[in-house]
């Protein structure tokens, strides 16, 4: 968030990775365990 | 009187965040799996009232831009945050709500800041081996910014307008897009 408000690519960067990540990896890894 | 400060920032901060939800790792697993938006919005409307807010400091002469910290852009830090995401929709928890949650007396919280020391411990010990390779190849000309700060050692990528318009236009997105998302998938 520091490195967005900043308007730094690597803040960019960085969150990019982690929501394309984290997105698909927790409706995979929910609907899983049947929650 | 800078680390009493600090406490008393990042005790708010912390406080904040519990309040806010961001550190309940059920809201954060929620929205990650798209069916609750709430704290989406609230990051959104975070991420763009703190940048245009910085921007107009600066702007004004309030704020020096030495207080910057922009960190060098290179491909180990989408690697880092693909690694961060998993970690992150698994256990519901980032580096500083897990923290916060620990605070407020979580016990799986421990657990997860424990693994991430465990984590950096192994970075440090792999870190020799890698130093060279592909993982640190700058890119965008490394410290890269989209706005203009004033510092010289910065790449602006968006450098034809001033840097209160780039980073007032982002703020506006960041904003709009918190405006316009539903607060639930539910219809």
């Amino acid at each position: 968030m520091s490195g967005m408000m900043q308007t730094s690519l690597s803040g960019y960067l960085f969150a990019m990775g982690t929501f394309l990540t984290a997105i698909p990896f927790a409706i995979w890894f929910y609907n899983k365990k049947g929650e | 009187m800078k680390i009493i400060l600090a406490i008393l920032i990042g005790g708010l901060f912390g406080f904040v965040l519990e309040k806010s939800g961001a550190a309940n790792p059920e809201k954060i697993i929620n929205m990650l799996r798209l069916k609750d938006f709430h704290l989406m919005k609230v990051i959104l409307l975070a991420i763009g009232l703190a940048s245009l807010t910085l921007f107009l400091l600066m702007a004004a002469g309030i704020m020096g831009n030495f207080h910057l910290s922009v960190k060098t852009s290179y491909i180990g830090v989408i690697v880092g945050g693909c690694i961060l995401g998993v970690g992150w929709a698994m256990s519901g928890f980032c580096p500083g709500t897990g923290v916060v949650a620990a605070g407020a007396g979580r016990k799986d919280a421990l657990f997860f800041i424990l693994g991430g020391l465990v984590g950096s411990f192994l970075f440090t010990l792999i870190y020799g081996a890698i130093k060279s390779g592909f993982l640190f190849e700058k890119i965008g000309g490394g410290s890269a910014v989209l706005a203009h700060t004033g510092v010289a050692k910065h790449v602006v990528l968006i450098d034809f307008l001033p840097g209160l318009v780039v980073a007032g236009g982002i703020a506006f997105v960041f904003m709009a897009a918190a405006w316009i998302l539903p607060a639930s998938d539910e219809k």
